[in-house]
């Protein structure tokens, strides 16, 4: 069950979604990310074919998680694409990293993607607790 | 307006932000992250290497150029002009020709794209002001020919106009009260596709419709 629900960080840059990659694979040892960053040319941005291309084949649910601005629109379009071809895709409404570890977290301890998704977006307004 | 007629409106407009691409570039670099002109010189160039080799009808045109701005540009306009090009493309289905009648409808499928993809109603200072004040009133005129000269005024006249507005949306929404008084990137490159419209159908000459 668990490798068929995947987190997707995507970023205007690269570093930012490596480095948050980096951070969460630490913890959410057994979940797959993958990330679609830049763009394609070593500038900043974000492209809705290299979101769509960077989800595999057999995840069943992506997670996608974005930085900030166009972003939001090329994952928009990213998962139109997505659920064209059988995909179901969540885009979290929440803070870049806290955003993304939580939900990583919650997929590696065995919760379904919604909960994932609601723990995640509580971020929004914890991050002082 | 034939699918050959809309190649000749497309390249040259490519030609126009090759042109404009550091004048783009400067406008966005005062309120947002300096890449409109480079992204859409970019995703255009890309559209006139394709449209070279490119034979397929009217609605395959648009097609074509909203799937070559979709994965060559990136930022906002990216997925602002690829969706409103793709519903151009689904309103022209079946059609081999873009009649006078047929403007106020395909500006509204583009402009309702680029409000639903860009989540804007109007008045937060983005080039859906200019898209939805062009198909409204082209709309008013029902019955009237629109003429292209006529979409190209009010593009300007409403680029010019949101200048003194603040922007809400987009990385110049961060600016605040100091958008005031710029020009808007998308907004400016809309008018440039109305100002190549208007050039390629009065080019075009000898059939009179348009001048």
């Amino acid at each position: 069950m668990k490798d068929k629900v995947g987190l997707l960080l995507v970023s205007h840059s690269e570093r930012l979604a490596l480095g948050t990659h980096e951070l969460i694979s630490a913890m959410a040892r057994d979940v797959p990310i993958r990330i679609a960053a830049g763009d394609g040319e070593g500038g900043l941005g974000t492209r809705a074919e290299a979101i769509e291309e960077a989800v595999p084949s057999e995840w069943e649910h992506v997670l996608l998680l974005f930085d900030m601005g166009s972003a939001r629109m090329n994952a928009e379009m990213a998962a139109e694409m997505l659920t064209a071809r059988g995909c179901g895709v969540t885009i979290i409404d929440a803070p870049f990293v806290e955003g993304a570890l939580t939900a990583a977290m919650a997929i590696q301890v065995g919760k379904t993607p919604s909960e994932a998704v609601k723990e995640a977006e509580a971020t929004r307004r914890s991050k002082m607790n | 307006m034939n699918a050959k007629d809309v190649a000749g409106w497309f390249q040259r407009y490519a030609d126009v932000i090759e042109e404009k691409k550091a004048w783009l570039t400067e406008l966005d670099s005062a309120v947002g992250d300096g890449d409109h002109g480079a992204n859409m010189a970019r995703g255009w160039k890309e559209v006139r290497n394709q449209l070279k080799t490119f034979e397929g009808g009217l609605p395959e045109v648009f097609l074509l150029v909203s799937r070559t701005l979709i994965s060559k540009v990136g930022g906002a306009s990216g997925p602002l002009y690829g969706t409103a090009f793709l519903r151009m493309s689904m309103f022209l289905k079946g059609k081999e020709e873009i009649g006078h009648d047929d403007w106020p409808a395909l500006l509204k499928a583009a402009s309702e794209g680029i409000g639903q993809r860009g989540k804007v109603n109007g008045g937060e200072k983005t080039m859906y002001d200019v898209w939805a004040v062009v198909s409204e009133t082209a709309e008013k005129r029902a019955g009237e020919p629109v003429r292209t000269s006529h979409l190209l005024e009010w593009a300007r006249e409403k680029a010019e106009a949101i200048r003194d507005l603040r922007a809400l949306k987009g990385r110049a929404a961060y600016l605040g009260d100091r958008s005031v008084g710029h020009r808007d990137p998308g907004a400016e490159s809309t008018v440039l596709l109305f100002e190549t419209l208007h050039q390629t159908v009065s080019s075009r000459g000898g059939n009179g419709r348009e001048r």
